[in-house]
């Protein structure tokens, strides 16, 4: 995927680039999964507090990069194998997340209860 | 008569009977509150509290307005309309404050997920909320195609075999039921949306801001929970007094004959659930206005 990035000009320093390398940032770390639904563009230009059409543009820039594929109806995913993780498991690891705030325990046991049941085979 | 008839007289038509009956209902309550804790969401508590008073108000009016009339044996069509459009109405006004208290965020915090009206709801409440759906439609559905509809009259009869009619929930009250339903649902979907779309105020405000829109997904989800139950509860009602109740008739030779709509062996077993129905409906509403939360791990 990396090879297909197209990298924007530095001079295209616009919203719209940045909220595309964030997004592009989330994708390639697994923070979004591979096949995981984007946030609407409404959403975020909402929460960004930008025009549609800017969010809109940054989507178009992911799309060209073939990170991200759009349908209609279906909304814009994460193309397959864009992330290093599949968006199943990313879903699982943000339920953990949430859990493990709700019942106060700490990011490091969290790590480290994975870490030893990843090595325990369960 | 059954003990448990003797108890009903007792319970709703005397005013000591009601009030004893009531305090069980504010302990039962109670114990489904304890060690739950209270709502942190400020904007939460205040809904509990005023969307809670205001269907139970809905309701206790149609009581009052019965309990004064002339005819208190009457049956309107808004009796089991109050309580649902008193809840959609203040569901309403909620997303009216949501949409007013737009705010611009600080630092804006880029969205990983979509957020949509099931973002902030538990598993539980949605759960609820559609089998009472369900339930609703059913029996509104069933009972509209038992009803009949006398000349001139709207169908709010049913037709008892061997002669005569009885007082039914028929289309003309399980109709605007329906309505007053769909109204419900669609404030409630369009509140519980507002409250999930709503920009963060800064990356370090999420964690808390999340746990305040579960407490206002989980309020209104209640709430509404509470509407659909006690028109629920008075129509079950309705539909089991319709079926213990009979026409007499003087049959020659014979004597008095009582004829029923058919399913009086039913009827009892509709009608007692129709009462737990409400005072479930009135449990949730008595635990929305405490502006406590009955569970610690309620909402996903």
């Amino acid at each position: 995927v990396s090879e297909n990035i197209i990298t924007p000009l530095p001079e295209e320093n616009s919203p719209s680039i940045e909220i595309y390398q964030q997004f592009r940032g989330m994708i390639v770390s697994g923070q979004l999964g591979s096949g995981e639904r984007l946030p609407s563009v409404r959403q975020v230009a909402k929460d960004l507090d930008v025009a549609l059409g800017t969010a809109a543009k940054a989507y178009k820039l992911l799309e060209r990069d073939g990170l991200v594929v759009s349908r209609t109806g279906a909304g814009t995913r994460v193309a397959e194998n864009a992330s290093v993780l599949p968006g199943t498991v990313v879903n699982q690891i943000r339920a953990l997340v949430a859990q493990a705030k709700r019942d106060r325990v700490s990011q490091e046991d969290v790590i480290s209860a994975v870490r030893n049941s990843w090595k325990a085979g369960a | 008569m059954s003990i448990l008839d003797r108890l009903a007289i007792v319970i709703f038509y005397t005013w000591e009977g009601s009030a004893i009956f009531g305090l069980i209902v504010f302990a039962i309550a109670m114990l489904a509150l304890r060690g739950g804790q209270r709502v942190r969401s400020a904007l939460a508590r205040r809904v509990g509290l005023i969307g809670g008073l205001a269907v139970l108000g809905a309701r206790t009016l149609i009581e009052v307005h019965f309990f004064l009339g002339v005819h208190p044996w009457l049956v309107a069509w808004w009796q089991f309309t109050a309580a649902t459009t008193a809840a959609a109405v203040t569901i309403a006004v909620v997303t009216f404050m949501l949409w007013r208290r737009r705010v611009t965020p600080l630092v804006p915090v880029t969205p990983v997920v979509r957020r949509g009206w099931r973002s902030f709801t538990s598993r539980r409440d949605e759960v609820q909320l559609g089998i009472l759906l369900l339930i609703i439609v059913g029996v509104s559905v069933a009972a509209g195609l038992a009803s009949s509809r006398r000349e001139g009259e709207e169908s709010s009869v049913i037709e008892i075999p061997g002669g005569g009619y009885g007082s039914f929930f028929g289309w003309a009250y399980s109709v605007p039921m329906l309505i007053a339903v769909a109204a419900l649902s669609a404030a409630l979907i369009v509140a519980l949306h507002n409250n999930a779309a709503r920009p963060y105020l800064r990356p370090g405000t999420v964690d808390e801001e999340n746990v305040d829109r579960r407490a206002l997904a989980s309020t209104l989800s209640r709430l509404a929970a509470a509407a659909l139950l006690l028109p629920l509860g008075g129509a079950l009602r309705f539909i089991g007094s319709s079926g213990m109740s009979g026409n007499p008739v003087e049959v020659p030779g014979y004597g008095r004959v009582m004829l029923t709509t058919g399913y009086q062996a039913f009827a009892p077993f509709i009608d007692r659930a129709g009462g737990l129905l409400e005072i479930w409906a009135v449990v949730l509403l008595l635990v929305a206005i405490s502006g406590r939360s009955p569970s610690r791990r309620a909402s996903r």
